[in-house]
């Protein structure tokens, strides 16, 4: 990684730690832990530190869609902990969710079922993400998702993103893509997938704007376009890193959607950004660059 | 503005076929409506006009009419070309005047149905991104489908008259 890709993803880091959350006290409905999660929680007896798993197989069906093309990828991730993430900004106030705890409906119950399964760091995320209306989507997300999920790790210009296989909509190469005129810098242009135009993101310059030079745009050698969800949208990456089994307790949840409602958390031990993909889309459909 | 996509059409009404001129113009392949489309010439020489808008590149004499030459590679927000053998200037008729479009190569005419054209994404703010009424696939290529009376906006072509 060349000296101004790092200095980019050390600066665009600091600029998401310094990213302050409005505050906002009204509470929410709290959320609810889903049947289906206590059934995995008993299951599993997931320890808090769940071990990453490289799951070459699910990777290798994500590929499906993908031609021929020989994928590149690493065989073990090497994550630099490049950058150091404050939990002040992803997680509550503990004292604020304390107060907030007696209006938990239902929870007792359904907790008692394996207590030990959930960690004190998840039943913090949980009470963080019910504090505010503004952290309804990252709310939706967790709910959406199990306590054990995987999450597909790519990268671009240096910045590792991670993006969880249900919000995946597929993966596909890089072909021919269409420039349309009059569009935002990041928009690339369309290219066809599946006899549909697919909107093509220049991730890069989406997520750090401020840091896409000329210098740092020759340098991104984009290679595959990441799929969000069902939508017509796509994320350029320069590699696919691997597919990893990843506890709900391993990411700092944000607690507030705050400017940049499109990241959801960090992934504590691969310390890179999570996608709420559902918000980066209704972004992305509003034409909105990251800062909103 | 009056829509143009009323000319050039075959089949019933509800799924019509329109025909298109399609041009190249940086490697993308755009198309027009062939009913405001009077001629393609090739590239002569266009007389600068002092003091017209950056658009204009200049005029040309067309069998005695004074014709305007628009920049369109300079209105699509693309970088200046040389011009080659390719080049041409296609002749066309939007918005009750006749202006000429410098392009990179003119291709063919294709015949596409309504239910083959899509709408461009709806992202981005600048003027440009009004000219594009609507994208098709075409034999894994992407036609952009230009609305040239568009292409200018009402002051900008009463300026032309003016020249």
């Amino acid at each position: 990684m060349s000296k101004l890709v790092d200095d980019a993803v050390c600066d665009y880091f600091d600029l998401l730690l310094n990213d302050a959350p409005t505050v906002d006290n009204a509470a929410t409905e709290p959320s609810r832990l889903r049947q289906s999660d206590t059934a995995a929680l008993s299951q599993e007896f997931a320890p808090v530190e769940v071990e990453a798993r490289i799951n070459q197989q699910a990777l290798a069906q994500l590929l499906a869609p993908v031609s021929a093309l020989a994928l590149k990828i690493e065989p073990k991730p090497e994550f630099e902990p490049e950058l150091e993430f404050s939990h002040q900004d992803t997680i509550a106030n503990p004292a604020q969710a304390t107060m907030l705890q007696p209006q938990k409906p239902a929870l007792p119950e359904q907790t008692a079922l394996n207590p030990l399964a959930e960690s004190n760091d998840l039943k913090q995320v949980k009470h963080a993400a019910a504090s505010s209306p503004a952290a309804s989507i990252t709310t939706d997300l967790i709910e959406q998702l199990d306590d054990e999920f995987q999450v597909l790790f790519f990268k671009v210009a240096g910045l590792t993103l991670a993006v969880p296989l249900v919000s995946l909509g597929g993966i596909v190469n890089i072909e021919r893509i269409n420039h349309l005129m009059g569009r935002p810098r990041w928009y690339l242009g369309v290219q066809q997938h599946r006899e549909a135009q697919l909107n093509i993101v220049d991730t890069c310059a989406w997520v750090m704007p401020e840091k896409y030079d000329q210098t740092l745009a020759q340098n991104v050698a984009y290679k595959y376009i990441v799929v969000l969800q069902d939508s017509n949208w796509g994320l350029t990456c320069e590699s696919l890193v691997n597919t990893v089994k990843i506890h709900k307790s391993q990411v700092n949840w944000r607690s507030q959607a705050g400017k940049r409602p499109w990241l959801a958390g960090v992934v504590k031990e691969q310390m890179c950004g999570i996608l709420n993909v559902e918000a980066l889309v209704a972004m992305l459909d509003s034409g909105l660059g990251s800062q909103g | 503005m009056k829509s143009s996509n009323s000319a050039a059409v075959a089949g019933s009404n509800d799924d019509a076929v329109l025909q298109w001129v399609t041009f190249k113009l940086d490697n993308e392949t755009y198309g027009i409506n062939v009913m405001q489309v009077q001629e393609v010439l090739r590239y002569t020489d266009i007389a600068p006009v002092p003091g017209a808008p950056l658009y204009v590149l200049g005029i040309i004499n067309l069998r005695g009419n004074v014709v305007t030459v628009i920049d369109t590679r300079s209105r699509f927000g693309l970088a200046s070309a040389d011009v080659n053998d390719a080049t041409r200037i296609v002749i066309i008729e939007a918005e009750k005047q006749v202006i000429g479009i410098l392009v990179d190569s003119v291709a063919e005419v294709v015949y596409l149905r309504r239910s083959e054209i899509d709408n461009a994404p709806n992202v981005g703010t600048e003027e440009s991104t009004k000219f594009i009424q609507g994208v098709s696939n075409r034999e894994n290529e992407l036609l952009i489908l230009v609305d040239l009376d568009k292409l200018l906006s009402d002051e900008e072509w009463m300026e032309l008259t003016e020249i």
